[in-house]
């Protein structure tokens, strides 16, 4: 490469860098506050004499040691993967269908069906839970992870459908067409050839599914106070916020340990999530 | 000396083992045989001492345990209570005792609310009676639909190394206070009091209010008297101690932030409960050494109101164990001093007979000793009105917050009166309507 064209490589890559380096801060800042706060000792907290950014007394795992040791963190870690995974599950079985039959069957009134159920999406927790309470005391669930397992679908499903319903719109009707000339039916054809061919769209639904799932605070609050049966959401906020007294080193240790994995795991399905979204977003 | 014969000796000494017997029965209350076998599960908040809420916990097992009932016992934050109230109350399901701090819902869900006339009785009579602001947190009407468990003092906590440095009176008045936040904001030490939506803001800024003999409501609780002279020279004293004594961060403040100022030894006063200090103590030793508190600040005419936080039991109507409920509350009630050693001396009780001195904790703390007093100064919300429910809902909305906040940021004090007037008689015409 001329001296010339990788000058200019090397400056385009510096202004890219450059304009990308305040919003890599602004994102990372807030994990990297929460890992230093997480293993500072309370005292370190407390200073407003020294720079806050780091360690001026010697790093502690006692925060880690109260959350694991006298909470129920690690049943609050296990109800909250639970409770996500059926969530995930119940959502992809109801909105795969419902998005396919408004997406393709051509239906009477589809396209106003599927902005009904995306509205639905949009009516807040606040106003839903109180009659909700009702469905959950019926069902004999108060106080119970699985009462979450109920109600988080009325949210992660109108949005998945809306979201799935876009997505297979982008799926063109002929390669439906081939596989019911090759002998598939209706269903053969969505499980055979659709399905397949939407996996990033899937994979968006159940990021989705799952992290709203993990993001509800007031449905469990609302449904559940044994602190066995809590999710992670609720379970930190409940019990390391006394009063005004604020366990903060606890607090940010336990948002830590379950924000990090997801978002490796996130990173990992990053492109899928990315084609998901777009390609629901061109139709 | 006079004979006493056999006969006379066997009656009094009857007499004697059986009245002894007879109180040993009654301290031992035994529960009714009817709640043996039951369940009775509760809703609490998440007290600020971790170690009160391990000791309750056990309290109520080991009660669970002598009566045969099996104790379930939940803790939330209590800012958190009001909406599982309202999912409980919707499902008509839930627990068998709850618990009000911050919100005091009485006057809300009293119709849902089993009467506890009975045990309030009975606790009155065995302790030298309720506290006269004991029935405005938790009756209705006359009825007693719930029982104060305790409240929680917000008294003045000073450094009085860097008052003694600057030659500073103690802050006993408000314009002492204003007078050392002046002298010693200046050398990196300003106090703070929260401008903003928050329970301390509601409690501090009701407290200048009272002190300086503003009130908020006739004693009946339906006209509202906001509108005075007095409230006027509070609002008046706020924006002076704002400008010339805090920093603008106080408008952003939440209920910690106080009590961070104070542990990490900028503030040099700070108007807070005491977990302000036991944050101290545990946080910063040498800050804690040179704080101290005072249970109140007196205003211009020299009065000294200060503005409690109260804890209430109720049991729902749906409840399926009132009895044990009752008994349970009843359990507390005779116990209020081990509540407070347990709870480090936060929990001050609202039963007039266990204000003996010296009290667990604070009685034996020569900094906290003064707080044994504070019951006689100690008011709630809505004072001299009950804690109504429209009074509730100007506590929660935040108006009073809102005015100091507004007059501090520069707003015109009768244009603030004027807002906060519309704003509080909206409330309470739609209370009256309904």
């Amino acid at each position: 490469m001329p001296r010339s064209a990788r000058r200019r490589a090397v400056r385009k890559h510096v202004l890219i860098y450059a304009g990308l380096a305040p919003f890599l801060v602004l994102a990372v800042f807030p994990i990297l506050w929460m890992a230093i706060t997480a293993i500072k000792q309370e005292a370190d907290l407390y200073r407003m004499d020294v720079v806050p950014f780091w360690f001026n007394l010697p790093p502690t795992l006692k925060n880690f040691a109260l959350l694991f040791w006298r909470t129920s963190y690690a049943d609050w870690i296990v109800n909250t993967m639970s409770v996500s995974f059926w969530v995930s599950v119940i959502t992809i079985l109801t909105a795969v269908p419902a998005g396919y039959a408004l997406a393709r069957l051509k239906l009477p009134g589809a396209e106003n069906l599927g902005i009904g159920i995306f509205m639905t999406y949009l009516v807040p927790p606040i106003i839903l839970f109180l009659p909700l309470a009702r469905v959950v005391s019926e069902l004999g669930l108060q106080d119970s992870w699985w009462s979450l397992v109920v109600v988080y679908p009325t949210f992660t499903i109108p949005f998945c459908t809306w979201l799935l319903m876009g997505f297979f719109k982008t799926v063109p009707f002929e390669i439906e067409e081939a596989a019911q000339v090759d002998g598939c039916g209706q269903l053969g054809a969505l499980l055979r050839v659709v399905l397949p061919v939407s996996w990033p769209g899937l994979v968006t639904a159940v990021i989705f599914s799952f992290t709203l799932s993990m993001q509800d605070f007031l449905y469990s609050l609302a449904f559940i106070s044994v602190s066995d049966q809590k999710p992670v959401p609720l379970g930190v906020a409940t019990e390391l916020i006394r009063g005004d007294v604020y366990f903060w080193g606890s607090l940010m240790a336990g948002a830590l340990l379950v924000g990090v994995p997801v978002a490796i795991v996130y990173n990992l399905f990053l492109d899928k999530f990315i084609s998901g979204i777009t390609g629901a977003a061109i139709k | 000396m006079a004979r006493v014969t056999r006969r006379e000796f066997m009656r009094f000494s009857g007499t004697v083992v059986a009245g002894a017997s007879l109180a040993t029965m009654l301290d031992a209350r035994q529960a009714p045989a009817q709640i043996r076998g039951t369940t009775l599960r509760m809703l609490k908040w998440s007290h600020f001492v971790p170690a009160y809420d391990q000791w309750f916990d056990k309290f109520a097992q080991e009660w669970g345990e002598k009566n045969g009932v099996r104790v379930l016992v939940d803790h939330i934050p209590h800012l958190e209570l009001p909406a599982r109230y309202a999912a409980e109350f919707a499902a008509g399901a839930g627990h068998d005792l709850i618990y009000f701090v911050g919100q005091i819902l009485t006057g809300h869900y009293y119709r849902n609310l089993v009467d506890m006339t009975d045990v309030a009785g009975r606790l009155a009579k065995k302790y030298g009676g309720w506290m006269p602001s004991a029935t405005s947190a938790a009756q209705v009407g006359g009825t007693w639909y719930g029982i104060p468990d305790f409240f929680i003092a917000i008294p003045i906590l000073w450094r009085k190394d860097l008052f003694d440095q600057h030659g500073l009176a103690a802050p006993d008045t408000w314009e002492k206070f204003r007078t050392a936040a002046r002298t010693l904001k200046p050398t990196g030490h300003p106090t703070g009091i929260q401008f903003s939506h928050c329970n301390d803001a509601n409690h501090n800024w009701r407290a200048v209010l009272y002190c300086f003999g503003a009130r908020e409501a006739d004693p009946s609780g339906r006209e509202v008297l906001l509108d005075s002279k007095e409230t006027r020279e509070a609002l008046r004293f706020a924006k002076a101690l704002y400008e010339e004594g805090m920093t603008p961060e106080v408008f952003s403040w939440d209920d910690a932030a106080d009590n961070r100022y104070l542990a990490s030894g900028v503030a040099c006063c700070i108007h807070d409960a005491i977990s302000a200090y036991r944050t101290t103590e545990d946080t910063n030793p040498e800050v804690f050494r040179n704080t101290f508190v005072l249970p109140e600040a007196a205003g211009p005419g020299g009065e000294r109101r200060n503005v409690g936080e109260p804890n209430v039991w109720a049991i729902w109507k749906f409840s399926k164990n009132v009895a044990a409920a009752k008994e349970f509350v009843e359990y507390v009630g005779d116990h209020q001093k081990e509540a407070m050693t347990a709870s480090r001396g936060y929990n001050l009780p609202f039963l007039q007979g266990q204000y003996q001195k010296p009290m667990p904790v604070i009685g034996t703390d020569p900094k906290l000793h003064t707080l044994q007093d504070i019951g006689k100064i100690t008011s709630f919300f809505g004072y001299p009105g009950p804690m109504s429910p429209p009074a509730q809902e100007v506590l929660t909305s935040f108006i009073i917050p809102d005015m100091f906040t507004r007059v501090a940021r520069g707003q015109d004090i009768e244009a603030t009166v004027g807002w906060g007037m519309g704003e509080i008689r909206r409330i309470y015409a739609k209370h009256q309507a309904g």
